[in-house]
Order: C-alpha cells, then sequence, then structure tokens
C-alpha cells in the first residue's frame, strides 16, 4: 500500500481538518482546566467529563464519511485496512491529547485521565455504530442523545429527579464496572464493524 | 394609468409572497429537520421532566418545564439548521443558485423558517404530552405564557445560530459541533454563575430554573419583555450577518446595528431588572382557599383541590373514633410558607405531596401538638412510644400501613428508635384488643393528656 493511497485516503475524509479540530477541543478544554484552577470557579468537570468526549467523538465519526460512496468499494485495495489505521490513528491523537489536557484538571477527585478516555471510547464506539446505520453526516446524532442524556438524568443537585439507570454510564465513576463492560461491548462492536463495513453509503453522502 | 401600475405592483408583490410561500412549502416537505424532530423532542422531554418537582404538579410549574423543553431544544435545532444551510456551499450550488432572481437571504430565511415550523410544531406536540402526563387540565388557575415564549423564542435562535454557522462555515463538522457547544454555553450559568451572575439573568435556561416559586406567588412578568428584545434581537443579529456576507452590505449594517442595540436593551434590562430577583418580583397570587368536608375541613389552595378531596375521603374513617372528643382538632390546613400562624386546634400540613403524606401530617400534628417544650422532651420516652403506638393505629385506619411512620419523627436519638418501636409495639397490640367502646372511652379521658406527651404505657388498660 503507498504513501500516496494513504495520503489521499486521508485526504478524501478531511482527516487534517479532523486532527485540527481535535487539537482545537482539548486544547480547549486544558484551558478551561487552567482557567477553573485560577479562578477557584464551581466545578465544571461534571459537565465537560461528557461534553469533551463527545465533540472529539462527533469530529472523528465526521471524518469516517466516503465523498465516493459504493464505487470506492469496487477499488481493488481492502478498505477494512484503511479505515482501521485510520480510526486508530485519529482515535489515538484524540486520546493523547486528552491525557495530557486532563493533568491541568488534576484538582478533580476522581482519575480524570482514564474516566475522559473511558467515555471517549464508549461514545465513539455509539458513533461508529451509528454511522454504520444512519452514515457519516448523521452518526454524531445518537452519541449526542446518549451524552445529553447522561448529563441530564446523572445525580445532580439541580434535578429534583434523577435515574440511575444504565444510560447514565457516561457519568458514573471510573471503577463502575457496568459502565466499563458497556465501552468495551460498544467498542469493540463499533470498531470491528466500521473496519469491515465503513460508514453507511446514501445517496446524499456521495454528494 | 396610475391605477394601473399600482394593481400591477400589489398583483406581483402578492405573487412574490405566493411565490416565497410555495417555495416555504417545498422546503418544509422536504426538510431533514422531521428525521431528528424525535431525538430533539425527547431531549426537551427529558430534561424538563427530570426537573418536575414531587408531588402534585401545577399550571405554573407545567409551563416553566414547557419553557425549560424548548432551551433544550435549541442545540439540536441550531445543528440541523446549519446542516441545512450548509448544503447550498457544500455540494457546490452557490453558483447555480446565484443565477436565480430571488435574493439569497430568501433562501436563507425560507429554510429557517422550515427548520422553526417544524420544531416549532415538535415543541407542540411536546406541550400537549407535558400537560396531559401532568394533569393539570381542570385545575385551578392556566398556562403561563412567557416560560413557553421563552421556549419558543429560543428555538427560533437556534435555528438563526444555525442557519448563521451554516452559510458562513458550510463544513461538515459544525453540524455536529455547534449544538455541543451551544449545549455547553446553556450550562455554562450554572457551574460559573456564582462568579459572574449576569450569566444567569441573561440565560433563558437559567432564568426558567431551578424553581424558585409556588402557587401562592405569581411568576414575575417583568421578564417576558427583556427576553423577547434579547432573543428576538439575537435573531435579527443573526440574519443581519448572513445578508453582510451574502454582500447586501449596506442595508444589512443597519439592520445589524438595530439589532445589536434591542438584543442589548434587552440584556440591560435582564442584568439591571426592577426587581433585584424572581422571588422579589413575584406577585402574591390572588386566591380565595379551597374547604372541603363537613366533619372534618380539609383546606387548601385551590391548585391541590384534587389531592384535598381525596385527603379528605381518607381521612373520615381514621377521624371516626375521635369525633366529638373534646380537644380534636377537626380542622386541616395546608402549611403556607412563611406563614408564622400556629395554633394547636388546627392541624397543617403540605398539600401539595402524596394524600398519603398527608394523612401523615395529620397523624403527626394530632398526636404532637405544634406548642410546648414539653412535647419536645416527650418524643423520646414511654410518652412518645404512647402517641407513635396510637399514631400508628390511626394510621391503619386510614389504610396506611403501620410502618409508614418512621419512630424518628418521635425519638430524639437514632439509638432509641428500636426500643421505641418494642414498646409502641406492645402498646398498640394492647390498644387494639379493646373494644371499640372501650377505645372510644379510654381516648375520650386521655386524648389531651396524649397530645401533650402526658400518658405512659402504664395508662392504658
Amino acid at each position: 500500500m503507498s504513501l500516496h493511497l494513504v495520503i489521499l485516503y486521508l485526504r478524501s475524509r478531511l482527516a487534517g481538518w479532523g486532527a485540527l479540530g481535535l487539537i482545537a477541543i482539548v486544547g480547549a478544554f486544558s484551558g478551561f482546566g487552567i482557567m477553573q484552577s485560577a479562578t477557584g470557579t464551581a466545578d465544571t468537570f461534571m459537565l465537560a467529563k461528557v461534553v469533551v468526549p463527545l465533540m472529539l467523538t462527533v469530529v472523528i465519526v465526521t471524518t469516517t464519511r466516503s465523498p465516493f460512496g459504493e464505487a470506492e468499494r469496487t477499488a481493488s485495495r481492502s478498505l477494512s485496512l484503511l479505515r482501521g489505521s485510520q480510526l486508530a490513528a485519529i482515535a489515538l491523537l484524540a486520546v493523547g491529547g486528552l491525557a495530557l489536557a486532563a493533568g491541568t484538571w488534576h484538582s478533580q477527585g476522581e482519575d480524570t485521565r482514564l474516566l475522559l478516555i473511558r467515555n471517549l471510547f464508549g461514545l465513539l464506539g455509539i458513533g461508529l455504530l451509528t454511522a454504520l446505520v444512519l452514515g457519516a453526516s448523521m452518526a454524531w446524532l445518537i452519541p449526542m442523545l446518549a451524552g445529553f442524556l447522561a448529563i441530564f438524568s446523572a445525580p445532580n443537585e439541580l434535578a429534583s429527579a434523577s435515574f440511575d439507570v444504565l444510560w447514565t454510564w457516561p457519568s458514573r465513576a471510573i471503577n463502575d464496572r457496568a459502565a466499563l463492560a458497556i465501552v468495551v461491548a460498544v467498542m469493540l462492536v463499533g470498531v470491528l464493524a466500521h473496519a469491515r463495513y465503513g460508514a453507511r453509503d446514501t445517496l446524499d453522502e456521495s454528494h | 394609468m396610475n391605477v394601473n401600475i399600482n394593481t400591477n405592483g400589489a398583483a406581483n408583490s402578492l405573487e412574490s409572497v405566493t411565490a416565497y410561500l410555495r417555495l416555504w412549502r417545498i422546503e418544509t416537505r422536504r426538510s431533514v429537520v422531521i428525521w431528528f424532530l424525535p431525538v430533539i423532542a425527547l431531549i426537551g422531554w427529558w430534561y424538563a421532566s427530570a426537573r418536575m418537582p414531587y408531588g402534585t404538579i401545577t399550571w405554573t410549574q407545567t409551563s416553566v418545564a414547557i419553557g425549560l423543553a424548548g432551551t433544550m431544544m435549541m442545540p439540536l435545532v441550531a445543528g440541523v439548521a446549519a446542516w441545512t444551510a450548509g448544503r447550498e456551499r457544500r455540494r457546490g450550488m452557490s453558483d447555480l443558485l446565484a443565477a436565480t432572481p430571488r435574493p439569497p437571504i430568501a433562501r436563507d430565511l425560507v429554510v429557517w423558517g422550515a427548520v422553526v415550523g417544524w420544531s416549532l410544531l415538535g415543541y407542540l406536540a411536546l406541550a400537549i404530552v407535558f400537560v396531559i402526563t401532568t394533569d393539570v387540565l381542570g385545575t385551578w388557575g392556566g398556562p403561563t405564557l412567557w416560560p413557553m415564549a421563552i421556549g419558543a423564542l429560543s428555538i427560533a435562535l437556534g435555528a438563526a445560530l444555525g442557519c448563521l454557522f451554516g452559510v458562513l462555515i458550510p463544513s461538515r463538522f459544525v453540524p455536529a459541533l455547534l449544538p455541543i457547544a451551544l449545549a455547553f454555553v446553556l450550562g455554562a450559568p450554572h457551574t460559573w454563575g456564582m462568579r459572574w451572575p449576569s450569566m444567569k439573568l441573561i440565560s433563558p435556561e437559567a432564568a426558567l430554573w431551578p424553581y424558585d416559586y409556588d402557587v401562592f406567588s405569581g411568576l414575575p412578568s417583568d421578564r417576558a419583555i427583556p427576553f423577547a428584545l434579547w432573543l428576538g434581537g439575537l435573531t435579527a443579529v443573526c440574519f443581519s450577518l448572513i445578508v453582510i456576507f451574502r454582500g447586501l452590505t449596506r442595508p444589512a449594517m443597519a439592520s445589524l446595528v438595530v439589532a445589536i442595540a434591542v438584543a442589548g436593551v434587552g440584556a440591560w434590562l435582564l442584568v439591571n431588572p426592577a426587581t433585584p430577583s424572581r422571588a422579589d418580583g413575584s406577585m402574591p397570587a390572588d386566591y380565595d382557599p379551597f374547604c372541603t368536608g363537613e366533619v372534618v375541613t380539609v383546606c387548601g389552595h385551590p391548585a391541590y383541590e384534587r389531592n384535598l378531596k381525596r385527603a379528605e375521603r381518607a381521612l373520615r374513617p381514621m377521624f371516626a373514633p375521635l369525633l366529638g372528643i373534646p380537644g380534636v382538632p377537626t380542622r386541616i390546613e395546608q402549611d403556607v410558607p412563611g406563614s408564622a400562624e400556629t395554633s394547636t386546634d388546627i392541624l397543617l400540613m403540605q398539600a401539595d405531596i402524596d394524600v398519603d403524606l398527608v394523612i401523615a401530617d395529620v397523624v403527626n400534628g394530632l398526636m404532637w401538638a405544634l406548642a410546648g417544650d414539653e412535647n419536645h422532651q416527650s418524643q423520646s420516652d414511654d410518652a412518645g412510644a404512647v402517641q407513635f403506638a396510637i399514631g400508628r393505629w390511626l394510621l391503619e385506619r386510614a389504610g396506611l400501613p403501620a410502618d409508614f411512620m418512621s419512630p424518628y419523627s418521635f425519638a430524639s436519638m437514632p439509638d432509641q428508635a428500636d426500643e421505641i418501636t418494642a414498646s409502641a409495639d406492645r402498646v398498640q397490640e394492647r390498644f387494639a384488643a379493646l373494644s371499640e367502646v372501650e377505645q372510644r372511652g379510654w381516648l375520650e379521658m386521655y386524648f389531651t393528656d396524649l397530645r401533650a406527651g402526658r400518658v405512659t404505657p402504664d395508662d392504658l388498660p
């Protein structure tokens, strides 16, 4: 597989813009962490631990869109390797960025780094499965729904009713085994399905 | 001749409007927002329903919940609008559409109109669901419009923001990232509001939540016009910027200045309200208390009429052995917040909660008179055990399980609870073994002392 092919593949997926987006998001996250430590403002981590992985997820799943539609599937080269490699590379960038940015949130009691990475993997798995069903352009919809529901349903002094149900997994603590099991299952299925089939090609996607 | 020209001009205007409406109809029929609407509405419903207060829901709370749902629909509406507005440039159609006779802003307005139209339809459906599920139809009062209008204006603003970002940055990343960014902005006042209180005052979501008002004071109405100016002005700013981007600079600059001024006035009025806080801005609500029952009278706010009627029916069998006994209060009133009036002749209860808890309040009041330190001291002693035992006996007469009343209501120290419960079990057993005539006779003799905490287990036969 030539380097030229890999570059063309990445360009067709807007991987460069995606990487820039990831860097901007983790940069902003890091900045918020520094600001919070400096100003002593109220805790925003409860919101950020879902919102930041969600933003990274929607950027990553958006880069799975193929501009060529079904025509690309007739190529002689295997797309599974390209898809898997691209996903691994961009996910690695997101994880690395998160791990670095989480250092600015050290004042939190929880293990922020692992918690953010767990949520990223879980939401990314959901996003990849959504892309498989609805296409990459709408792949942000279900992770966003999952993220919003988790935020709104999590135990919160502002909400009179909260629900300790499975879909609040992004709000759960890092040592929660049910949350970890969900993340591992969803991520594995999502990655394998994406590598094998890619995002769904619809008529709209080909335009 | 002039008449003909005017007639043609009017005809042309009508034709133009008809053409716009036709375009809007096509856009509406083919809008992608239809597919998103269930998810958008679900998020709004979930957010607002999780913040519903426990107990009986009133029109005020339902109105605020509907408004809250609207504000939380805004981020996803913005995302869908960004996706729709960006399709022209994303698909390379700009040059082709530039050759059409209509100005580009007309197409943007049609996109906005379609997204807002569908979203408001979803919002209306959501409002109907809220009204049905909260069971407020037929209760005292009626819907308060301005919180719901804030929700609708937020949706319109979200669509305008989406159109702005979609037109300016027609990237496929924008529809995905914009809703999250907006959700973060909406959530920010709750985290940074302590440091920058102005954020809470201008945020449509923070203006409605958390609730700090009840049926005894109406919603402050002085936020309605400032919010209309603020949110409407921001919507106009978005469209002015779109027009500037489209190249119609001079009139757009003027409209931008006007829109910023309108939004600024709205924001200033919100940050510097005539009344410093929502609580101060509330008006005492004018109402006539609702009373029901002839033998035992239960009174409260008319918003809780159903609860009061149910409570009165449930209390009848419980009061039967007590009626006519000197010192037994037969008037039960809702505990009004801030009211300093207390009397041992009137029992107080919270009418906004379940009927079962109303009964528990009444039993507490019957067994434990409000005034007197003596009663407090007797809670954890032998006298407290008797009060507890007779209270549980009364609860059973009202059809509630005896364990519905916690011994902690009577025990000052938690470690005494088991001891008091065991003692109360024995007392209750002895009392229940008496005939109805003996029970009545004992109550006639001891009720006043029982309530004052002066009866011990030895006083029972």
